[in-house]
């Protein structure tokens, strides 16, 4: 799966850190699913969403 | 009890009491330690994180599932190859081959301190930043 978290996050000028406090997970989380290491769970996803109010398909694409 | 107490408890165990407790009793057995080096080091990877979300979990399950095979297949290879131990009754009476067998408690010791290393590495490489322009990261 890819995303579009890096372009987001950086659209708003907002470090890992403060995506990470924001989305009540750690900076290395954040850093994971940007690097595409890791495909964060539903919940999660809809956060994420909700957050950048986007659907979950604009930010996570299948491959 | 606070995560990083049971952190720290765990690790005063494994770091403090069970040599210690070793060394101060006569004819303290590696049994009767590695008992008190398992339970200190299952404190240690069960506690809670600072941040303890999906990310963890997840990470913290992989190596423990990683770690298990790689220490059991190990218990498997010294007691039953090396040290020829198929009589399921010698495991009882203490194997009598080269290496000494692998006790129960030692499996437990060797599949703690693998996943302990495994999660923590991951965890490293997770906190690596990529070498991607535009990664804010604090």
């Amino acid at each position: 799966m890819t995303n579009r978290l890096r372009e987001l996050r950086t659209s708003k000028a907002w470090s890992q850190g403060e995506l990470a406090s924001r989305l009540g997970v750690s900076r290395q989380t954040i850093n994971a699913i940007e690097t595409g290491k890791y495909d964060p769970s539903l919940p999660l996803a809809f956060s994420i969403a909700r957050l950048f109010g986007r659907s979950i398909e604009e930010i996570f694409q299948d491959r | 009890m606070s995560s990083a107490t049971t952190k720290r408890l765990g690790a005063a165990i494994v770091l403090v009491l069970a040599p210690v407790l070793h060394v101060a009793i006569p004819g303290a057995s590696w049994i009767r330690t590695s008992a008190a080096v398992a339970a200190g080091l299952m404190m240690i990877f069960f506690s809670r994180e600072r941040i303890h979300d999906e990310r963890v979990q997840d990470l913290k399950l992989k190596a423990l599932s990683a770690a298990f095979s790689v220490s059991f297949t190990l218990t498997l290879i010294v007691n039953w190859f090396l040290n020829r131990d198929f009589h399921p009754g010698r495991d009882f009476d203490g194997a009598t081959g080269v290496l000494r067998s692998i006790s129960a408690f030692d499996l437990i010791v060797l599949t703690m301190v693998v996943a302990l290393a495994l999660f923590h590495y991951w965890r490293f490489q997770d906190a690596a930043p990529s070498a991607e322009p535009g990664d804010v990261s604090a």
